[in-house]
């Protein structure tokens, strides 16, 4: 047993000419529910993959659950459930066949969990599956990733198919279930407040590298939202370190800044700048700061 | 927890439509295919095989990349080898059901199982006797699972390329172009080779799955045969598949495939060259050791002695051969006039079948050989006249198709107008022969165009081919030749069925030409053509395919030529009275005669003298030629394929000559290697 989970170290992954995912750093500790977050093309999908052996890395260092996913995917694929973005099952099986067939490759399943799963989804197990609705279909692929009792649940934007109810009661009441039998969680999603609700640990990736990884605390205090007033003669703010955004019209300007403390505040005040309030972000707000490329922008 | 039963049970119902529709289809047209007029259904049988090849190969893996279910596959907790693996055999099985029931199919339209005629509005002739259909044939002497097996074999192959293909490609469309170009230029690589045999496995493939004859599909089972091409096959095939899993990421130790991948491919391709090298081979020619050019067209060739006489077009030239190296002409003597056919040679006297132009008839010159620096033309003998120049007629001249002297008495087997006769001679007296029997051996009418007759004398024996019959005469007392047995030596047939399909009706001045053709799937069985004219109707049968062709004698075996199925019909001759086909060879189509060796069989061919032995799957192989490339003198290869008894060359001790074009040529025998 090791306490991490997930360790993944400088790695790299080119399409070619592309990075996909560049140089990135991640732990995620044992029985947490960690966020990944980031854009779409932000290098989540290539992330979770080379974690599921279904791409090699260019570079770096991969460890799941100890094992390197390249040598040991066999004993690696026993331990993970994994649910694609849109994951594509067998659409000319029921659902009580491909819960057999997904069985047989597992010596820990457990029908009377997976059938629990489906009861609770309202799916019908002799409906065939591509009849099911993109949602239903989520739902099956998420029971069967948990048949296995995995000790690792990677979830590739598991919310994306799924209509509000049933994405509430899956992301609280599954993962919370999941997480109180002492598994973890490694959850990809663009979604920020529905992970912000279920999540221990965020991490934040954009065009394949990390901008912050910590608990949804941390990432929250990442950032500071700062009003500003401005003295009559003072001149445009420039050169605070950090500043990912910038508005306001007149006298007074709302400030966006990553690692905001004494340093942001000198810069500000020695421009003639007054702070007149320094306010938290919500998660969302510290994701989209994250993940924000124009830096110092006016709008 | 059984993850192969789940994989075989998910593959199984995923091919399953095809298997059925593929297995439907094949049935269906099996049954079709048998009583099938003409050979685009045939076609229709190889179309079967090679879309199911095709369609179970390309959906395999590239199907389910395209479909996007692949992931799901693939992050199941069992080695990706595995997975591809049972695509594989699953799909292989797919494609020996389709075959099967392809198979099945014709052999339930054997008459033993019914045959649905009426499909076909055939008309039924129990009279003719035409020979069977192909499939038929090869079904009944073969067996079903055999002919099942190997057209699985073939087309595993292609099967294999779109597989291999279709899991490195992301669509199956992409498989299928990747496949079949894989698998034709490995088609076009294989027409190439077998062109020039460098390749036995390719030759094997070749004379197993396409020449279809029933020995070389029986000798292609024969477990000591298969068992070092199964087992370098099963090494080539594990390397390939192990090369293909680690492209796959599979998850046993990878050093381990390499290591043990490569080491499959290496033995597996030990194994292979080992057996083909050690199997057969086609070496360089052979040169002639020896050579004697004429001015004009050298005819026949016998030998006597340390002399070889030379039928030339106008005389005989007598050659010193004492040395093989150095061919002298010692002597020469001309008759003017004449063309001359055949020779024979008894005593010192040499006798000649020829024609004269002048005299417009065919007859016999007598030479004297006693002084072999002077050959004297001691005498000649008009015996026909030269009938009609007209194919059709009947009225042809009587054609030579054997002729040899023994014991002072000459035979010649005659082809008149009405039969086939042998015509005995007395030349003990005087310089002309003295005709004193003829023997009526077989109606002419049903041979009619039947060129394949031959008649060779053994001794006091005379042995003959009459379309499908081998006859054994007794000439022992000349004055009263008879004729011991007459065995019937056709393999297959006769079929009772055909379609007499084709009618057409020439004119050509007074005269009118109604042609019948009878077709059967494999192609003509019989023609039939009546003639109208002022002198009344004639009726004129081919026999089709042809009977039986060169005897070549050696020892107590005859070796026949049958033409369909084409091979060397072997006769155990040792009882002349109850000769027993004991073997058959299959073989390459001779225009001439054999001489059979211990170690070889030699023929005639147009560059030389071919040397034949018994390939290892049973064939009769080439396995190298005698060559002999012309420098003088014009191109004329004198083989006219109407010319009895057909020219062979001759075996004396360690050298094998024969006459070709304007040449005495002389070869060393080759020895066993």
């Amino acid at each position: 047993m090791t306490d991490t989970a997930i360790a993944i170290a400088g790695l790299t992954h080119r399409f070619g000419q592309r990075t996909a995912v560049d140089d990135l750093q991640i732990e995620v500790h044992a029985g947490a529910v960690c966020g990944f977050l980031g854009r779409n093309g932000a290098g989540k999908t290539t992330t979770i993959k080379i974690l599921m052996n279904l791409l090699q890395p260019t570079a770096g260092q991969v460890e799941v659950l100890g094992l390197n996913p390249g040598r040991d995917s066999l004993a690696l694929w026993r331990q993970v459930g994994y649910v694609a973005e849109n994951p594509i099952l067998y659409g000319w099986m029921k659902v009580r066949e491909l819960v057999w067939f997904t069985g047989q490759f597992y010596e820990t399943w457990n029908q009377s969990k997976v059938e629990g799963f489906i009861d609770r989804f309202g799916l019908d197990p002799e409906q065939k599956i591509k009849h099911l609705s993109r949602g239903m279909n989520a739902q099956l692929a998420l029971a069967l990733a948990l048949g296995h009792e995995p000790r690792l649940l990677i979830l590739d934007e598991p919310a994306s198919g799924l209509d509000v109810v049933v994405r509430r009661d899956f992301l609280e009441s599954i993962i919370g279930l999941i997480q109180e039998e002492g598994r973890t969680v490694f959850l990809s999603s663009h979604l920020v407040h529905e992970v912000e609700r279920v999540a221990d640990r965020v991490a934040i990736i954009e065009a394949g590298q990390l901008q912050v990884e910590g608990t949804v605390d941390e990432v929250k205090q990442s950032a500071k939202r700062v009003v500003v007033h401005l003295a009559a003669d003072a001149g445009e703010l420039t050169g605070i370190s950090g500043l990912r955004q910038m508005r306001g019209e007149g006298a007074q300007r709302l400030l966006t800044v990553m690692g905001y403390g004494a340093q942001q505040a000198a810069q500000i005040e020695a421009q003639g700048g007054r702070i007149a309030d320094v306010m938290d972000l919500s998660l969302e707000d510290a994701f989209v700061a994250h993940v924000h490329d124009t830096e110092g922008g006016q709008s | 927890m059984n993850p192969l039963r789940a994989l075989i049970w998910k593959e199984g119902r995923e091919s399953s439509y095809k298997i059925i529709v593929g297995a439907c289809l094949g049935l269906f047209v099996g049954l079709l295919t048998h009583n099938a007029p003409s050979y685009p259904l045939e076609l229709i049988c190889y179309l079967i095989g090679f879309f199911s090849a095709v369609l179970m190969g390309m959906d395999a893996v590239a199907g389910e990349r395209s479909r996007g279910t692949l992931p799901f596959l693939f992050i199941r907790p069992l080695d990706r080898g595995w997975l591809l693996g049972v695509k594989f055999v699953v799909g292989a099985a797919g494609l020996l059901v389709v075959l099967a029931a392809y198979w099945a199919g014709v052999y339930l339209g054997l008459p033993e199982w019914g045959n649905p005629h009426f499909l076909w509005n055939f008309s039924w002739d129990p009279v003719t006797s035409f020979p069977p259909l192909y499939l038929e044939a090869i079904l009944t002497d073969v067996g079903y699972v055999r002919i099942v097996l190997l057209w699985f074999f073939f087309f595993l192959i292609l099967y294999t390329a779109v597989f291999l293909a279709s899991a490195f490609s992301d669509r199956s469309t992409q498989a299928v172009i990747i496949g079949l170009m894989t698998a034709w230029v490995g088609l076009f690589c294989f027409i190439l080779l077998s062109f020039e045999p460098v390749s036995y496995y390719l030759m094997l493939v070749f004379h197993t799955v396409l020449e279809r004859d029933a020995k070389i599909l029986r000798q292609a089972f024969e477990p000591s045969l298969l068992l070092a091409r199964v087992a370098g096959a099963v090494l080539l095939a594990g390397g390939v598949l192990l090369w293909v899993c680690r492209a796959f990421r599979t998850q046993a130790n990878r050093r381990f495939q390499w290591t043990v991948g490569a080491l499959a491919l290496i033995a597996g391709g030990i194994v292979m060259w080992l057996d083909a090298t050690q199997s057969q081979g086609v070496e360089e020619p052979v040169k002639p050791v020896g050579r004697l050019w004429y001015q004009e067209s050298v005819v026949d060739l016998a030998l006597k002695d340390r002399l070889a006489v030379v039928l030339l077009e106008q005389g005989v030239s007598v050659v010193d051969v004492a040395d093989w190296r150095a061919p002298r002409e010692i002597g020469r003597a001309k008759i003017k006039g004449w063309q001359l056919w055949r020779l024979a040679l008894s005593g010192s006297t040499a006798y000649v079948w020829g024609s004269s132009v002048a005299q417009d008839s065919v007859g016999v010159a007598v030479f004297d050989l006693s002084q072999p620096e002077s050959p004297q033309l001691r005498a000649r003998r008009f015996l026909y006249p030269i009938g009609a120049r007209d194919f059709f007629s009947l009225k042809q001249t009587p054609r030579l198709v054997g002729w040899a002297a023994w014991d002072g008495y000459l035979h010649a087997g005659l082809l008149g107008s009405e039969s086939l006769e042998l015509h005995s001679f007395d030349v003990r007296e005087g310089d002309l022969p003295q005709p004193i029997h003829v023997l009526p051996i077989a109606e002419r009418d049903k041979h009619v165009f039947n060129n394949n007759w031959e008649m060779r004398l053994a001794g006091p024996h005379g042995f003959l081919t009459l379309g499908h019959d081998f006859v054994v005469l007794d000439l022992t007392d000349p004055r009263r030749p008879e004729e011991l047995s007459r065995t019937p030596l056709r393999r297959f047939g006769p079929s009772k069925r055909y379609e007499e399909s084709i009618e057409k009706i020439h004119h050509q001045l007074s005269v009118s030409f109604q042609v019948t053709l009878k077709k059967a799937s494999w192609g003509l069985e019989a023609l039939e053509m009546r003639q109208h004219g002022p002198d009344g109707e004639h009726i004129y049968r081919i026999a089709v395919p042809p009977g039986l062709g060169p005897i070549s004698l050696s020892g107590d075996k005859a070796y026949i030529q049958r033409y369909w199925p084409q091979e060397l019909a072997v006769l155990d001759i040792t009882d002349l009275r109850r000769p027993v086909e004991v073997d058959y060879v299959p073989s390459e189509y001779f225009s001439s005669g054999l001489t059979m060796d211990r170690n070889f069989a030699y023929a005639l061919r147009p560059n030389g003298i071919g040397a034949y032995a018994v390939a290892e799957y049973g064939a009769l192989w080439r396995r190298k030629t005698l060559s002999f490339a012309e420098e003088k003198g014009e191109w004329s290869i004198y083989n006219p394929s109407d010319m009895k008894p057909y020219l062979a060359p001759i075996l004396a001790g360690d050298h094998i000559c024969a006459v070709m074009r304007n040449n005495l040529v002389v070869f060393e025998a080759l020895q066993d290697d």
